[in-house]
């Protein structure tokens, strides 16, 4: 009985509700990691369409076999991320992806700034993005919602792999200090 | 915070972790961290939170929108979420009992009948526990004040007994919980409880890989009640003490009875 003193977070709320079906349950879930889990798969299959039907094969999985789930093995985050990151790799050894890197052998990866925001976002959020130095704004957007590792910046960049760390780091506290 | 835990979290693991890039064991490692460190899991939130809030904004590809995610899981008309019967329905439940017990007795009828057709002293027997099982059924579609002791008719039917024991905060409290081993259905029995003070309930959880599922709140003037459905690999159930309408998660510091489920 001792764990059920953990079941306070957020993770935990996530999971009682999928273990009973719940659909707020997957609601939660996507609110809180849709975006880090889709760039997970991004940065794998490299292609967003492609991403997006991993994405809801993810969630297919997540919902149907949430009881594969052990928290004695590690937080539901990590099993979240586990199972994004398998489903991806499964879609890149499939017919369709294959025959998709036929066609398009490269396709470049959006430039930070090349894809405007969605009508109903919020031009404070934005303002609040914009305030952020621009060394540190390309670092936070290639990171976190264009698919890159900390490595694959510093190599892309020709920057330290110390310094972009520091400066993921920097960007983020100063983020969050405006939430 | 000491130093190391500092340089730990200031090393950008944190971010990393986030960012999805680290390998399963590393991840765990962070896991480890977190549950060991509450300043550890307050910093990956408030990673968490900045990453999730700033990405409608960033640019970058983009996930399904929650719509089409919702659509492509559960169809165009999205399922309700399960109700939580907020009322005991005494009649019901009985009816239910009693019908699995009807209908256990109707195949042991027709298993007896046929290996042991001979003996007429069995075929008496098993003619007076049809007849038992017919007037317990009967029963049940009375109103509740006519039946006999609840216990008496759940234990001989396929069901599980559960006894939670009172906790610190009423040692005395007893509460049975009948749990079907066929259809998952619970059953809670009161015996001894406290009032609730005003503008609150009792809730019942199952308690499953360390993880409390809701099993419905109950009332507590009535005896017998019957709860939601309940699947899966239960070590315990647990009663706490929640407002009005119950809650997502239990309230631990007002947990009042619980007990192991020994299959």
């Amino acid at each position: 009985m001792q764990r059920l003193t953990e079941l306070q977070s957020a993770d935990q709320r996530i999971l009682s509700l999928l273990i009973q079906q719940n659909e707020r349950g997957m609601a939660m879930l996507y609110e809180q990691y849709a975006r880090i889990l889709f760039n997970v798969i991004y940065r794998i299959v490299k292609q967003e369409a492609m991403a997006q039907d991993v994405f809801q094969e993810v969630m297919v999985r997540v919902w149907h076999k949430i009881h594969q789930f052990d928290p004695e093995r590690g937080s539901l985050f990590t099993w979240l991320v586990s199972v994004a990151r398998n489903a991806a790799i499964d879609k890149t050894r499939s017919r369709e992806f294959r025959s998709y890197q036929r066609k398009a052998p490269i396709e470049g990866r959006p430039a930070a700034e090349s894809q405007s925001g969605a009508d109903h976002e919020s031009a404070q959020l934005r303002d609040v993005l914009r305030t952020l130095p621009d060394h540190q704004k390309v670092l936070i957007e290639m990171a976190y919602f264009q698919g890159y590792t900390h490595e694959e910046i510093a190599a892309r960049l020709q920057m330290p792999l110390g310094t972009v760390k520091t400066r993921i780091r920097t960007a983020l506290k100063y983020l969050r200090g405006l939430l | 915070m000491s130093d190391e835990l500092r340089s730990y979290i200031e090393s950008g693991i944190l971010e990393e972790y986030l960012n999805g890039t680290l390998s399963e064991a590393e991840s765990r490692e962070v896991d480890r961290m977190a549950d060991a460190h509450p300043e550890v899991r307050a910093e990956l939130e408030e990673i968490r939170s900045a990453i999730m809030r700033f990405g409608p904004v960033a640019g970058g590809p983009r996930p399904p929108a929650w719509e089409s995610v919702q659509q492509h899981l559960f169809g165009s008309a999205p399922a309700a979420a399960p109700v939580v019967p907020l009322r005991p329905r005494y009649a019901r439940a009985w009816a239910l009992a009693a019908s699995v017990l009807l209908a256990a007795s109707v195949l042991l009828n027709i298993w007896l009948s046929g290996s042991l057709r001979s003996s007429r002293l069995e075929s008496e027997r098993l003619r007076a526990e049809t007849a038992y099982v017919q007037q317990q059924y009967q029963a049940a579609l009375q109103p509740p004040q006519t039946l006999p002791d609840p216990a008496f008719v759940l234990n001989g039917a396929g069901f599980l007994p559960v006894e939670m024991r009172g906790l610190e905060r009423d040692p005395e409290a007893r509460i049975m919980v009948y749990w079907h081993g066929g259809s998952r259905r619970v059953f809670l029995h009161i015996h001894q409880l406290p009032e609730p003070p005003p503008g609150h309930q009792y809730q019942l959880w199952a308690i499953m890989h360390g993880v409390s599922v809701d099993a419905g709140i109950f009332d507590h003037n009535h005896g017998m009640q019957q709860l939601r459905i309940v699947d899966g690999a239960v070590e315990a159930f647990a009663v706490t003490l929640e407002s009005a309408g119950g809650s997502p998660v239990p309230s631990l510091e007002r947990m009042y009875a619980s007990g192991p489920v020994q299959m």
